[in-house]
């Protein structure tokens, strides 16, 4: 009985007095004194001014000291501050905090008790030999017809990319990003969890990530396209750790980032669930959102992966920070079959904004520390590889603002001006940066035929490229099947496995703007569709094929 | 492929289900590799964590306490463990509170010290305790265990923090005792080893209360089996292993 009483009393204690972690927000920033060309490295003062943006703007201030001081003093443990929200992390039990409270210069309090891991990637191999694994190194860029930049000679030079991810063993030593050791390209690295400048350790996540934006193999081919650009190195993830201690390491990280002058910041961690409900996705809710949404505020372009949650039927939706308006978000497709990969998070986000904003491969040769290279999947690494192309679509468009240059990299999308949920506006082409390329809008690709309760939607003879070598399907673990449909002597192509797929796509759009379903169609012969009047009534249908769009309003 | 207009009755069957399931008429021709509606993504559900219901199995690794209590055999600390396997399911009743069951398997050891147990004198009177190299039971058992949960903070249930309160009951399925000597004094045998499976002087069902203290990640817990190992046909022999363990559940999420 004493042993039972014991079990009860301690585990009772254990609840009560357990510590929790709190932001306190404080009301002004009074006395604060502040030299932002002492404090800011050039490249971030330069990004102000182009983008309007106050060098000496209230969020950039210091906390006021003595504030920081008092609180610290009240709380267990002071656990990091940040300038942007004027507010520090601690932690503390009840009492303390209802004493912080009274404070006269706190502003508000908010709890911040989530626990959580993160799902950043999902590894399947499926690729078969070396041939395979070279014509996906060579597909994961010409997908975006990336070769271009390096035909201008565009590499993402005088561009600063951070990246923040769980860790960069390799990074250090590896050959793989030699070419940028030997001209200092990483500028500056910190890990935010320990507290060192150490991140060649840990998890190597983020040296695949690094590798996507500009790793060069042995054989000199490139794995991603920014291999001018300099990187700064951030580790803000702590696997099996609490997730919103990651979120706000994140935030500091971004602080860091925007201090040393970044002009992008890669993010290839999501936090879904564990964390957050499905209505947190906002854009406006999550510490991890709010501070990528500054980040952007300040003009640095984040891009984040979308999330992996795609198959993943409690969830599905993206992982914030994708879910910020002013946040890159990028979803996968499947390099077989050419559409969405089926992890890869759809949108929109809880508010209905339009995510993922843009794709790319999400199956993709990566740097491995034993192998060299690998197979690995996950929006994880298609992110990266925009977040290269943008890179060199900012050296090749060194006027745009992180604003314009993500709308550019939205209307560049080889879908655009059709979006849907799975691929935002498809996957962004480098042309379309180096040249007026006009997108082709040209609906008389289409022939509608509006009938008295079905319409039917064809396309015309001369665009009708049947592409039906394949018939492509995933089962849930995101394993491909891949069988020849035809038997009439067209066999794969050995050369280049990798092909563009055509696509019929269609969605229909209400009235409040945001779409209601949207789908994929291979395309066979005509009629491609065949759709009940009933369910049009009111709403936008709009449709997609080989570069032509056309709206059809109801 | 043209469209058929006329149907017979099994074609209309299956278009009217295509009609519902699938998408207002859409894709008679051709493959419909994707297809989805914005409300499935968007919708919230009943089932996950922090829904009504959610179902995650977990790993639990725990240790047996050593106590000073009368009558308990003294064992070897770290190498008395016990670790298992198994399924929650939750039903959430508010914010602030749930319900629901585990279902699993645990592997149980105890290594015994030897200087105290006397268990194997009973079993192998004829061998000296000052010999004894090892003494190992281990069992298995399947176990239901019921709980009530109390969560703390604001995001309820399992974005907060919660305290379980566990009565489980569990039936051993397969167990073993292990007993080695040496046999320094022997010319002929060295080592001899005893080992007995289906133990006929072990209790098959327990019962017991555990408290658990935990968040989405992991639960800490403390369990007292309210049953003793050994049943009467070792009541001869005062000692029992220990009747508290303590350690950790790892959740895994679905």
């Amino acid at each position: 009985m004493k042993c039972i009483l014991t079990i009860i009393i301690a585990l009772a204690l254990l609840s009560t007095c357990a510590q929790e972690k709190y932001w306190v927000y404080f009301s002004d920033k009074k006395g604060v004194t502040f030299d932002p060309k002492e404090y800011f490295h050039p490249n971030a003062i330069e990004r102000r001014i182009k983008n309007n943006y106050p060098i000496n703007h209230f969020s950039d201030r210091p906390l006021v000291k003595s504030y920081v001081q008092e609180v610290s003093g009240l709380a267990s443990l002071c656990k990091g501050v940040s300038r942007w929200l004027n507010a520090i992390v601690v932690t503390a039990n009840d009492a303390q905090i209802e004493q912080i409270r009274e404070l006269p210069f706190v502003l508000k309090i908010e709890a911040s008790s989530c626990h959580s891991v993160v799902c950043t990637s999902e590894e399947i191999n499926v690729t078969h030999n070396d041939f395979e694994k070279r014509d996906l190194i060579r597909f994961q860029l010409d997908r975006m017809n990336a070769h271009q930049f390096k035909e201008h000679g565009i590499t993402g030079r005088g561009l600063t990319i951070a990246i923040f991810d769980a860790g960069f063993p390799g990074v250090d030593k590896a050959p793989m990003f030699e070419h940028i050791r030997a001209r200092d390209g990483i500028i500056g690295t910190y890990d935010f969890i320990r507290n060192t400048d150490n991140v060649y350790r840990k998890i190597e996540h983020g040296s695949m990530v690094f590798s996507c934006i500009a790793g060069v193999t042995k054989d000199s081919l490139r794995l991603g396209v920014a291999t001018g650009a300099n990187f700064l190195l951030a580790i803000t993830e702590k696997l099996m750790k609490e997730g919103l201690a990651e979120e706000e390491a994140w935030l500091f990280a971004a602080e860091w980032a925007d201090k040393n002058g970044a002009d992008i910041i890669n993010s290839s961690l999501g936090y879904t669930r564990r964390n957050h409900f499905k209505q947190d996705m906002d854009g406006q809710t999550a510490i991890i959102t709010r501070a990528a949404n500054l980040a952007s505020a300040k003009g640095i372009l984040v891009v984040s992966s979308a999330g992996n949650e795609g198959n993943k039927r409690h969830w599905m939706m993206v992982a914030a920070p994708a879910d910020g308006d002013s946040v890159l978000a990028v979803g996968a497709i499947n390099p077989w079959s050419g559409f969405h990969t089926n992890f890869s998070s759809f949108g929109p986000s809880s508010d209905k904004e339009l995510k993922p904003n843009v794709t790319a491969v999400g199956h993709v040769i990566a740097y491995h520390k034993l192998l060299k290279t690998s197979e690995t999947q996950g929006t994880s690494f298609s992110a990266p590889l925009v977040a290269g192309f943008a890179a060199c679509a900012w050296q090749a468009n060194p006027t745009l603002t992180n604003w314009e240059l993500l709308k550019r990299i939205e209307t560049s999308g080889d879908l655009y001006p059709y979006f849907d949920y799975a691929h935002g506006y498809g996957v962004p082409q480098a042309d379309c940066f180096l040249s007026n390329t006009a997108s082709k809008s040209n609906d008389s690709a289409f022939i509608v035929d509006i009938g008295d309760s079905v319409v039917t939607i064809s396309i015309r003879d001369d665009l009708l490229i049947n592409d039906t070598l394949f018939h492509v399907s995933e089962n849930h673990d995101g394993v491909i099947n891949i069988i020849t449909k035809r038997d009439d002597g067209i066999k794969i192509d050995k050369n280049h496995p990798f092909i563009k797929h055509e696509l019929f796509y269609y969605h229909l759009e209400n009235k409040e703007g945001f779409l209601d379903e949207f789908s994929v169609l291979s395309v066979e012969k005509n009629p491609i569709v065949k759709i009940g009047l009933d369910s049009l009534e009111d709403r936008i249908l709009r449709i997609h094929y080989y570069g032509f769009t056309r709206s059809i309003q109801f | 492929m043209v469209l058929r207009v006329q149907y017979n009755f099994n074609e209309m069957r299956i278009a009217l289900i295509t009609h519902m399931l699938i998408f207002s008429m859409a894709g008679f021709c051709q493959d419909t590799l994707l297809y989805k509606k914005t409300v499935e993504t968007l919708s919230e559900g009943d089932f996950g964590p922090n829904k009504k219901n959610y179902i995650h199995t977990f790993f639990k690794v725990g240790f047996y306490q050593n106590t000073d209590a009368l009558n308990t055999c003294l064992i070897q600390g770290g190498n008395s463990f016990t670790s298992g396997y198994g399924v929650r399911f939750k039903r959430k009743l508010s914010s602030k509170l749930a319900f629901g069951y585990d279902l699993g398997y645990d592997f149980n050891q105890y290594r015994f010290k030897r200087d105290l147990s006397s268990l194997y004198s009973q079993l192998n009177g004829f061998l000296t305790a000052d010999s004894l190299k090892t003494d190992k039971l281990t069992f298995g058992i399947l176990e239901l265990a019921p709980y009530f949960r109390i969560n703390f903070g604001k995001r309820g249930d399992h974005l907060g923090k919660y305290l379980d309160f566990v009565f489980y009951g569990a039936l051993m399925i397969s167990s073993k005792h292990v007993l080695k000597w040496d046999h320094p004094n022997s010319s002929i045998i060295k080592k001899s080893t005893y080992k007995s499976r289906r133990l006929g002087y072990t209790n098959k069902l327990f019962y017991g209360i555990e408290m658990r203290y935990g968040n989405a990640f992991y639960n800490l817990f403390m369990r007292y089996r309210c049953v003793h190992i050994f049943n009467s046909k070792l009541n001869d022999n005062p000692y029992q292993p220990s009747l508290i363990s303590w350690g950790a559940y790892i959740i895994i999420p679905d």
